[in-house]
């Protein structure tokens, strides 16, 4: 029950904040795909920063409730699949090959590298943190183990 | 208002349906390759096509409005997800699948497509 409360809250709360975002984007340049396009791509980027610094050698840890709002319900209710392929098939249909195209081509290539940056910055990241827990709380920063400091 | 409360359940709504047929699918069919996602992405993106086609009828209507929120954006978009599919992309990436991973991605693009093609022709009518 509490699973199911808290990829719902997540989910929830990343759908929503997607809206906003959308809206926002949507204002300020018209564009079709470059809503989702910024949201998927940010999104890309929390779900890959979140999954690795909890992994090996990252060792913050996110436990399997954590997980479930941040990785399952947030991340995955902030990012979409639908748009980006109801976009593409709403260029298709006027024939506009070029925003098609930008869509597909920029969506994947964008998505995978903000995966790979969170990859990549996941060992100074950690020591970030580390550092950052150790100066505010030292008490707690234990929270944050086995950092390559 | 109204509106980001609909959001809100709708992307609840969705977020579980994910989760639920995501375990379904990786409890019937492994995690070799990453067929829960692929699975709920086409599911999302044919219903996201079935009601583009059917809210057109109501374009402008405040009702039309709503249900295009809750479904399009709330439901379909909670259900589908874009960082899962790049993780699990990278994800074969990293491990030298390449063949796999370039399958995941064309299958995806493509088969979602065709998926929101498919809904739009049943309801445009």
């Amino acid at each position: 029950m509490r699973k199911i409360l808290l990829v719902a809250l997540g989910g929830g709360a990343g759908t929503l904040l997607r809206f906003l975002i959308g809206e926002k984007v949507t204002m300020l340049h018209q564009w079709p795909p470059l809503a989702t396009l910024v949201i998927n791509v940010s999104g890309c980027f929390l779900i890959s920063f979140l999954n690795f610094i909890s992994k090996p050698p990252g060792h913050i840890y996110i436990g399997p409730r954590s997980r479930l709002l941040w990785i399952v319900g947030f991340c995955g209710g902030y990012t979409t699949f639908s748009t980006f392929s109801l976009i593409s098939f709403n260029a298709i249909r006027k024939s506009n090959w070029s925003d098609v195209w930008g869509n597909i081509l920029l969506s994947q290539l964008l998505c995978i590298g903000a995966v790979w940056i969170g990859y990549t910055i996941r060992k100074p990241a950690v020591f970030m943190l580390a550092k950052v827990s150790d100066l505010l709380c030292p008490k707690v920063s234990s929270i944050v183990k086995n950092t390559d400091a | 208002m109204l509106n980001l409360v609909v959001v809100f359940v709708g992307g609840a709504v969705g977020s579980l349906c994910r989760y639920w047929f995501s375990t379904l699918v990786s409890q019937r069919f492994g995690n070799s390759f990453p067929y829960d996602t692929l699975f709920v992405n086409l599911v999302g993106s044919f219903m996201i096509g079935l009601i583009a086609g059917y809210v057109m009828r109501f374009a402008g209507t405040t009702w039309g409005q709503l249900a295009q929120e809750f479904f399009a954006v709330g439901v379909c978009g909670g259900l589908t997800t874009f960082s899962s599919f790049s993780l699990q992309t990278f994800d074969l990436i990293s491990n030298k699948r390449w063949v796999a991973a370039l399958i995941n991605i064309v299958v995806s693009t493509v088969a979602c497509l065709a998926f929101v093609a498919l809904g739009w022709m049943i309801t445009c009518r």
